[in-house]
């Protein structure tokens, strides 16, 4: 297997986003990590999905990149999963083509943590904002990772940025050297 | 001459052709190399050419010339913004270097007169030699490049008034056997002043008004009569007519030919001129300097070594120190102010003509005009040397210090989009990226669509983009990507070929006719090519599938998938381009893959699966659901 992992950036204005560039930079940086720029890839929102699955078929980790837009994933990612995740591979009769994968959201916000609680501008946390992403994984029988979440992301110090990255960088390298369950079990 | 016309060219071609590739190769420079080569055959050399002066007048025209293709480049607004420059840097460079050699000379017990005419002519720097060694380094855009070309073209337009006040400045003691037949000058001042002025103002106000409204129809003329030679008689012929223009009212004839040049630099056949004009400047330019390197008199020098040593040696060390000095003050970094200060440090030709001018007006003794004329031309030769001393020994260390505070290049000179062919293909690329506000040069060679445009404001120029020369003229070494939208698709590869070779580091984007033009793209290299009728079709096709009945989304989406479908196939087709059977093998299987493609890709979101989210079809999803809720 070349890369175990599937780093799904989706930041239709990627040049403009300090952190999502730098947390981009750091997955190219780690051997084993595939990074997919989905606005790069599909700059007219157009999605191959028989193109996404055969690049998936080989990874042990899912790993979506992407800021907080309107309670949701920018646009194209829903696309790309609406797309990609399609009956008799992700589920229904035969569709058994992610299960026993990891998936695990990277998320940057522009509001603070505080924002994301009853009373505040956001009113529920996150978390729950995040249910049809873990109900999706749970759905085709992939393995739930704890979130990694940057909040206040345009505001934040250099140094901030700079933990967190580093964050990011030992989650990968752990899942790059972790193989998913299914493997484990077929003692791949 | 004694020789005829065949073996006097025969001398000179050889000359450079020997030693210029020989000074070129090793790291000489091609002015040293023609300097030499003019040394080696002239009077003190081999002794093989003996009419120095009659070669250095006919080979002047190099440097109106090269002045001419200066003005070309340069439009009056940004003439406008080099003003600083221009009375910054310029006038103080002449008026301080002037002075300061004057009061030498006076100090010396040169008369008085005879001084400041040695400072006036001193402080003039060779044009030919300078833009020469500033081409060839392609710092024009630079900083440096900028400074010192305001410098000299200071210097020119100063040698106007110079040259006037010469005839004020005779010798009492010469006046009385002054000739008064010789020079230009001296028949300017037997006119009235008011007569000088109308001729002035008439000869300027003729070359602007027909430079601005008569030439254009004549050259577009000519360009639609398609006889290229014509085109570069005219050329020719404008040059010419400035530079006698302009010796009609006593003015330089290179700054004649600047003017005109400048008037025509917003005109659409301006990168034609400049290719037609450059190889006749660049052999005329080597003349030039063979000449000087035959004319160093050096009889004069063998009689006082050491006073023409001490000449030139402090005629470069004022001049540096001077543009040192102002380089220092308007904060050029270390490395561009030693670059400015070196390049500049030398005599120029307008020097000869001052001097040979002021002997003629009885304002300076011959045998003085021998030292200085034998100064300048050695100054000429030591600044290629010092140049080079500067490359190997002072810039390493200055540049390597200061790499990250040296000033970027002025990117505005030139444009980083050229669009060849300004059709109906061409209209399109450009008016979306111009929107962006970026500039491009447009070439096409239909004066007639070149018309058309105008009226709506577009500027595209004149020109035959199979050309190198003309590609270069038109900044093709500064820009960063070449559209090539011409229609005809033998021109299209020809020029993709010609500009791999010449100027490797553009990016090429290209209009393919169709599959079989794409493929000889691909063999030239390029890479981003659109199908000119492709993508076209396929918006009419979507239009079909409408029409038929289809959904927008799913009709655009079809069409996408399709054209994904295609442009993989047309790559695939490529690796087999050899083998024609494989080929049409390809292309059949290519059919049937496409249905396939085209249905699988329906599959995904069919409204027809919309059932399999209903529970009851797939209980194994249940069971997971269930699962999953129960981990909760």
């Amino acid at each position: 297997m070349a890369n175990p992992v599937l780093f799904v950036i989706a930041h239709p204005d990627l040049g403009q986003s300090r952190a999502n560039r730098h947390f981009a930079s750091i997955a190219k940086s780690v051997e084993g990590v595939e990074v997919l720029d989905l606005y790069k890839a599909y700059p007219d929102m157009f999605v191959d999905g028989s193109h996404e699955r055969h690049r998936i078929n080989d990874k042990s980790t899912l790993i979506l990149q992407f800021p907080i837009y309107w309670y949701a994933a920018p646009g194209l990612l829903k696309e790309w999963i609406d797309r990609t995740f399609s009956y008799g591979w992700a589920y229904g009769t035969n569709g058994h083509a992610l299960e026993g994968k990891n998936l695990m959201l990277s998320i940057a916000t522009g509001s603070e943590e505080r924002a994301y609680a009853k009373g505040g501008a956001h009113q529920y946390p996150l978390k729950e904002f995040l249910l049809p992403y873990r109900q999706t994984a749970h759905f085709c029988g992939m393995n739930w990772l704890d979130p990694l979440v940057y909040y206040h992301a345009r505001a934040s110090e250099k140094e901030e940025l700079l933990a967190h990255g580093n964050m990011l960088k030992s989650r990968l390298n752990e899942l790059v050297g972790t193989p998913s369950e299914l493997e484990a079990a077929h003692g791949a | 001459m004694e020789h005829s016309f065949l073996l006097a060219c025969f001398i000179f071609l050889s000359a450079a052709v020997i030693v210029v590739p020989f000074a070129k190769a090793t790291g000489l420079g091609s002015v040293l190399g023609y300097l030499l080569a003019g040394i080696i055959i002239g009077p003190f050399g081999l002794g093989l050419v003996t009419d120095p002066e009659t070669i250095l007048h006919f080979s002047e025209f190099g440097v109106v010339m090269m002045l001419f293709l200066i003005g070309l480049e340069l439009q009056v607004r940004e003439l406008w913004s080099m003003r600083n420059k221009l009375f910054g840097l310029g006038l103080p460079q002449v008026l301080i270097t002037a002075l300061v050699i004057a009061l030498i000379g006076y100090m010396a017990s040169m008369p008085w007169q005879s001084a400041v005419i040695m400072g006036l002519g001193l402080a003039l720097s060779s044009t030919a030699i300078v833009l020469k060694i500033i081409e060839e380094r392609g710092i024009m855009a630079t900083n440096t490049g900028r400074s010192a070309f305001s410098v000299l073209l200071l210097q020119d337009i100063a040698v106007i008034p110079i040259l006037a006040i010469i005839p004020l400045l005779a010798l009492p003691e010469l006046v009385g056997h002054t000739p008064t037949d010789d020079g230009h000058g001296g028949a300017a001042t037997a006119e009235g002043g008011w007569q000088v002025a109308a001729k002035t103002a008439f000869v300027f106000a003729t070359m602007y008004l027909s430079g601005r409204y008569l030439l254009r129809p004549v050259m577009r003329f000519i360009a639609k009569s398609g006889v290229r030679e014509i085109f570069t008689a005219l050329s020719l012929l404008l040059v010419v007519a400035a530079a006698l223009l302009m010796e009609w009212i006593n003015v330089s004839a290179a700054l004649g030919a600047f003017m005109v040049g400048m008037i025509l630099a917003d005109s659409e056949y301006r990168h034609e001129l400049e290719s037609d004009i450059e190889p006749f400047k660049g052999l005329l330019l080597g003349l030039f300097f063979i000449s000087v390197g035959m004319s160093i008199e050096f009889g004069v020098l063998l009689d006082n070594p050491v006073l023409i040593a001490s000449m030139v040696i402090g005629l470069a060390v004022i001049k540096m120190v001077i543009l040192w000095s102002l380089g220092t003050i308007f904060r050029f970094h270390v490395a561009d102010r030693m670059l400015f200060a070196i390049i500049l440090a030398q005599g120029g030709e307008f020097g000869f003509v001052l001097f040979q001018f002021a002997t003629a007006s009885g304002a300076l003794l011959p045998e003085h005009a021998d030292l200085l004329n034998v100064t300048v031309a050695i100054s000429m030769v030591i600044t290629p040397i010092l140049i080079l001393i500067y490359d190997r020994l002072l810039s390493p260390k200055l540049v390597k210090d200061n790499q990250t505070d040296r000033e970027p290049d002025d990117i505005s000179v030139r444009n980083r989009v050229i669009v060849l062919g300004y059709g109906r293909f061409g209209q399109i690329v450009t008016r979306l990226i111009t929107a962006q506000g970026f500039d491009a040069t447009l070439i096409d060679h239909d004066a007639e669509q070149i018309d058309l445009v105008k009226r709506f404001d577009t500027k595209v120029f004149f020109g035959d983009a199979r050309r190198a020369d003309l590609l270069a003229a038109a900044g093709a070494n500064q820009a960063h990507i070449l559209i090539i939208a011409i229609h005809n698709p033998n021109t299209v590869t020809e020029i993709a070929a010609m500009v791999k070779k010449h100027f490797p580091h553009i990016t090429i984007l290209a209009r393919a006719r169709d599959r079989n033009h794409a493929h000889e793209l691909m063999d030239e290299g390029v890479t981003d090519f659109v199908r000119d009728t492709f993508h076209s079709g396929l918006q009419l096709g979507i239009k079909a599938l409408v029409a038929l009945g289809y959904e927008e989304h799913r009709a655009h989406r079809l069409a996408k998938t399709f054209a994904r479908h295609d442009i993989k196939m047309l790559h695939e087709a490529y690796e087999l381009k050899d083998d024609m059977e494989a080929m049409i093998g390809h292309a059949r299987s290519a059919k049937e893959l496409l249905a396939q493609v085209m249905e699988s890709d329906l599959v995904d979101l069919d409204p027809a699966n919309a059932n399999n989210w209903t529970s009851e079809k797939i209980p194994d999803d249940i069971e997971r659901e269930n699962k999953a809720r129960s981990q909760e």
